[in-house]
């Protein structure tokens, strides 16, 4: 009874992001790049069965659903190195082969057109659990098919897996610059509005940060996709590495998420993480001494937070969960925390307690990093509440010219009219209220 | 003082004269009366009066009063020589019965010794005294002569009968310590002599020592030795108590550190040989070390040291090693303490069901089947083969009204010799952490699977406006349970637990000597945890009841948050179904809702005036119970000078959230006791 997680990756930036995790998952766990244990791996620590199955010959299999609309992505995952790791009745590739064309609306029609198939893995895999603890999709939200097909198996999930939790992973799109994706807004809305219905927590991930940290952090000047998804796979592999390594406390994903999301609607985390390091970047000045007073500093500071988000003065955390892995001195802990509020770094919710969570995870013996400590943060931050308004204002723009609809219109759920736009604006807009009641001390009496 | 000399000298002279008048003792017969006396034996002047215990000079002999004084000084020799040697009689008579010790014989030789010396003074003198009548009476010996011969005789008696009078009631040890004493003597001749002496007495003492450090024998048959072997002890004790060290035969100059080291030294050589079936090394190490003998202190504890680095270090080494004391150490952390978080999670889903039956109706063999199960499904599976068939589940004892949870234990069997570390009594202490952990846990699960409730159902029951405010309510107040519980966890987890877990494998490490050094350091780690752990009794501070109470609040919670949920999914079925009736309907052409039928999208009135308000008020009368009984908690807590529980006053208000509304109580408080409070603090 592992408490599995089932991953689900669609889209291009699904797919990416799914590569490097599950690479990086492999690597920690010492499983060889076609699912076989490596002779090295004897240490039994960890727990495998969680992301992973194991195939009648003790092949590691990943839980992990594999979509996609158009083949190129894929196509690179099962020529690569990975090719035999995953389990090929888990891929689905749209029979056209035509993608979503950052289209939404093409992405969730063809979610009703293949859900039968799709819907068939999904509980295939979920049979195949002894007692599943739910589901993981990765995403982007402003492309056709993570955001429309996500979208549409968000609701399915919901339907089908009503007792399951729904864990998302959703990359926002660069919204400081000028996309050449006109419709990203429009991507962005409908998919939020599912997100903030459908997911239970959504881990939220944008562009124009993760660019940020890599030019700043990682001295890369133009980073690619390939090299932000990295750091997103960081990330994940971070965050469950309590779930992957049993301790006294956070060992399954309620038990993590359950102190930080008090309010079901207000479940957007945010993380940060330090150290970062890059294997090809040997110019990065790193090496630097980490302690964990160290490491909960930098997880504040806004530099390493992987949202770019625009506090006010009011903008509080609801929750904190640090999670620290490596040689960290467990009664460094308390000194920390002392340090952090005698210097008030963080401020929190006003209606309730709140404190900084700290867990101490191993990390893998298979991997070597050249520090001795890095963290994790996943926070619950009012400013997040920030993105989405940046999210409405260009929704507005385009929406009050009625930009660019057509395409939208062939869609199911636009056949009777634009409502389902104005629903999801209001859907976003009432998030945005709560996050912003959630700074004042009333929230307790809020919605009465 | 020349004057006085030369009076004495004329004195002398006079009485010289005057005895010449009278019969004139010779002073060769006084002088084989002495050599009598020296003997003990009666002269035929001078003979012993039992009465006032003195030598006296036959009154009617005519000598002179200097000469008299001088024999009555030499007399001395006589008396000391009856008193020593009749306690070496004595001895030597009880030595038959065997009531003497080894160190009283060897006190008693050394004394014959002694007085083997004398005698030979004695055969001296007496042949000097021969030599007198056919050589001229210049060369021969004179009473003044034999003053000053026996001068060094009179001072080792004197000193011989003073240890004979201090040591006549001791034995053994003691009598080495005594008899030590007057090594501080200031004359070093005399120093000279008791440390001779001590020599011969210690021997058997040194001889019990050597076979105690380099062997651990006790050989000691008449218990004169400073160890002595208590007979009584059980076997989990054998090693707090089977040797102990008796302080009255402690001789100062070994001093108690050393004789802890001692103590150590045997009490290890024994463990290892009883305990721990290592007789190969003890074979080879086998009496292997200096001889002891007393005199050089620094080269004893120069012997004794390095004994006790070899024996203190291979006990740990074995201890370490061969019984894996660390891996059990380790084990009980992981299972009794919880650290093993998938097998505690699989155990408490497994087991919860069963647990909440009454205690009288759990089975141990139903419950050791589900410990399996947990094992195999967990990453317990594994472990060492060994830690795994250790682990069982014990029931305490219960009263009736108990529950599963009262009485449910996991176990750790222990045996030996590790058991000299982890005895029963430390094993209950380990248990009873485990039973205020596990209840912890279990409040844990419950608030998960409440918040799982909340998450999963939100988007079913959202349709229910009615409750929207409510079970807003629920959240927040759930929330704040969460945000208790976990940071009482944390504290237990990162104060209470790593922190002592650190300290000990430090002490282990670099402080521990010897297994004594061990069982200290890990009876501190226990203690630590303990009483960290809020379980050790604080009477004025109540924290285990008070934790209780909490704990029993949350689960009250639990449950009428799911009897409300329970409604709420109820209720949307009843809608559903509703909204389906009113669909057939009104394809059959009837008018979709009838008039009983006007509820499809709010609560039934009934309901709303009786089950709903009932509900509510359950839920309300325990989360205004938990707040306060967290708010007497955190008051408690804030008033302690224990900076341990104010670490988990800080934890549990890491935003002061609490702070504001408990000066707001403690103001109010304050205001309501003066009399007359300032105009300008009224809110």
């Amino acid at each position: 009874m592992p408490r599995e997680i089932i991953t689900i990756q669609a889209g291009q930036c699904g797919n990416q992001i799914g590569q490097e995790f599950w690479g990086q998952l492999c690597a920690e766990h010492g499983i060889s790049r076609d699912g076989t244990l490596e002779d090295f791996a004897t240490e039994t620590g960890d727990r495998k069965d969680v992301f992973f199955y194991q195939a009648d010959d003790e092949h590691y299999i990943p839980r992990a659903i594999l979509l996609d609309l158009e083949p190129r992505v894929i196509n690179t995952i099962t020529t690569s190195a990975y090719a035999n790791l995953f389990n090929p009745e888990n891929i689905f590739l749209s029979k056209d082969g035509g993608g979503a064309g950052n289209n939404w609306s093409l992405g969730y029609g063809a979610g009703e057109r293949e859900a039968e198939e799709i819907l068939e893995k999904l509980d295939r895999e979920a049979d195949g659990s002894d007692s599943l603890e739910g589901f993981m999709l990765l995403h982007s939200i402003a492309g056709g098919t993570g955001s429309g097909l996500g979208s549409f198996l968000l609701e399915r999930l919901n339907d089908r897996y009503p007792k399951k939790l729904i864990q998302t992973y959703s990359v926002f799109p660069n919204n400081e610059e000028m996309s050449d994706v006109v419709v990203q807004p429009y991507n962005s809305m409908l998919s939020l509005k599912r997100l903030t219905q459908n997911a239970d927590c959504v881990v939220v991930l944008d562009n124009a940060a993760l660019t940020r940290i890599a030019c700043d952090r990682l001295h890369i000047p133009n980073p690619t996709f390939a090299q932000t998804n990295q750091l997103v796979s960081t990330v994940m592999s971070a965050s469950t590495t309590t779930l992957r390594y049993p301790g006294y406390m956070n060992n399954d994903l309620v038990g993590m998420i359950a102190s930080l999301i008090p309010t079901p609607k207000c479940h957007f985390l945010q993380t940060s993480y330090t150290p970062f390091t890059s294997d090809g970047v040997d110019h990065t000045k790193s090496v630097r001494k980490t302690t964990v007073l160290d490491v909960m500093r930098r997880l504040l500071q806004p530099k390493n937070r992987m949202v770019s988000t625009t506090p006010s003065k009011k903008s509080c955390y609801v929750s904190i969960l640090n999670i620290i892995q490596g040689e960290a001195d467990p009664t460094d802990v308390h000194k920390s925390l002392l340090r952090i509020r005698e210097r008030r770094l963080a401020s929190f919710i006003p209606w309730g307690p709140a404190s900084i969570q700290v867990a101490l995870t191993k990390k893998s013996p298979y991997v070597q990093t050249p520090h001795r400590v890095s963290g994790l943060m996943l926070a619950n931050h009012t400013s997040i509440a920030s993105l989405f308004q940046r999210t409405c204002d260009q929704f507005d723009k385009l929406r009050k010219r009625n930009a660019f609809l057509e395409p939208y219109r062939q869609g199911s759920l636009f056949q009777g009219g634009l409502e389902e736009f104005d629903e999801s604006r209001d859907v976003v807009q009432d998030l945005i209220n709560e996050y912003e009641a959630c700074e004042n001390p009333d929230y307790v009496n809020y919605g009465q | 003082m020349p004057t006085s000399g030369a009076t004495a000298y004329t004195n002398l002279m006079n009485e010289q004269a005057r005895s010449g008048q009278q019969r004139e003792v010779e002073e060769s017969a006084l002088l084989r009366d002495l050599i009598f006396v020296f003997q003990g034996i009666n002269g035929k002047m001078i003979k012993y009066e039992e009465e006032s215990g003195t030598y006296v000079i036959d009154p009617s002999i005519n000598i002179t009063r200097s000469t008299r004084g001088l024999v009555t000084r030499l007399t001395e020799l006589g008396l000391l020589y009856r008193k020593v040697n009749a306690y070496v009689q004595e001895t030597l008579k009880l030595q038959k019965q065997e009531t003497v010790g080894l160190v009283g014989q060897s006190f008693c030789s050394a004394l014959q010794h002694e007085l083997v010396d004398y005698f030979r003074l004695i055969a001296i003198l007496e042949a000097h005294i021969a030599k007198e009548t056919d050589t001229d009476a210049s060369k021969g010996l004179t009473l003044k002569r034999l003053l000053v011969w026996t001068q060094d005789s009179i001072q080792r008696l004197r000193l011989m009968s003073v240890l004979v009078e201090c040591c006549h009631d001791l034995h053994g040890g003691a009598i080495v310590a005594m008899v030590h004493d007057y090594t501080q003597h200031g004359d070093p001749l005399i120093q000279q002599f008791v440390h001779k002496m001590l020599e011969r007495i210690a021997t058997p003492f040194y001889v019990m020592m050597q076979r105690w450090i380099y062997e651990g024998e006790l050989e000691d048959p008449r218990t004169e030795f400073f160890i002595a072997h208590n007979p009584f002890a059980v076997e989990e004790d054998s090693w707090q108590k089977e040797y102990y060290i008796r302080e009255e035969m402690l001789p100062i100059f070994i001093g108690k550190p050393l004789a802890r080291k001692i103590l150590s030294i045997g009490k290890s050589l024994n463990f290892l040989r009883h305990k721990c079936d290592d007789a190969e090394w003890l074979l080879q190490h086998h009496g292997v070390g200096k001889p002891l003998k007393y005199g050089d202190i620094a080269e004893l504890e120069g012997s004794i040291d390095a004994a006790y680095v070899g024996t203190s270090q291979r006990l740990l080494y074995l201890l370490v090693t061969k019984f894996k004391l660390l891996d059990h150490l380790k084990a009980i952390k992981r299972y009794i303490l919880l650290g093993q978080g998938d097998f505690i999670q699989h155990l408490m889903e497994a087991l919860g069901p069963n647990l909440s039956q009454p205690a009288n109706t759990l089975f141990r063999h139903n419950l050791t089947g589900t410990l399996e199960t947990a094992l195999r499904s967990s990453n317990a599976q594994f472990d060492d083969p060994d830690v795994l068939r250790r682990l069982d589940v014990r029931l305490l004892e219960f009263t009736s009204g108990d529950s599963g949870w009262d009485v449910f234990s996991l176990d750790y069997h222990i045996n030996s010799p590790i058991n000299t570390i982890l005895t029963p009594k430390v094993m209950n202490e380990y248990l009873k952490m485990f039973n205020f952990l596990w209840r912890v846990k279990r409040v844990e699960y419950a608030l998960s699977s409440a918040w799982r409730r909340q998450t999963t159902s939100a988007r079913a029951i959202r349709p229910i406006l009615e409750l929207v405010p409510e079970l807003h309510q629920c959240r927040i107040v759930c929330s704040e349970m969460i945000h208790f519980l976990y940071q009482l966890q944390y504290y237990i987890l990162f104060e209470v637990l790593e922190c002592s877990w650190d300290e000990l494998l430090k002490a282990i490490d670099n402080n521990a000597t010897d297994l004594d050094s061990l069982i200290q350091a890990h009876a501190k780690y226990l203690s630590d945890i303990t009483s960290k752990g809020l379980l050790a009794p604080s009477p004025e501070l109540n924290m285990m009841p008070r934790l209780q109470d909490l704990l029993g609040t949350i689960l009250n919670y639990k449950i009428a948050q799911d009897n409300l949920y329970n409604y709420a999914l109820a209720e949307i079925e009843r809608r559903d179904r509703l909204a389906q009736t009113a669909d057939r309907r009104t394809r059959l052409g009837q008018w979709g809702l009838t008039d009983q039928d006007e509820t499809l999208d709010r609560i039934p009135d009934e309901q709303f005036e009786e089950l709903v308000p009932s509900l509510l008020r359950t839920l309300n009368k325990y989360s205004v119970q938990f707040k306060r009984e967290l708010s007497d908690l955190l008051i408690t807590l804030s008033a302690a000078g224990d900076s341990d529980l104010r670490f988990l006053s800080f934890r549990l208000d890491f935003n002061e959230f609490y702070m504001g509304s408990l000066k707001g109580v403690t103001t109010s408080s304050k205001k309501s006791t003066a009399t007359a409070p300032p105009p300008s603090t009224a809110p």
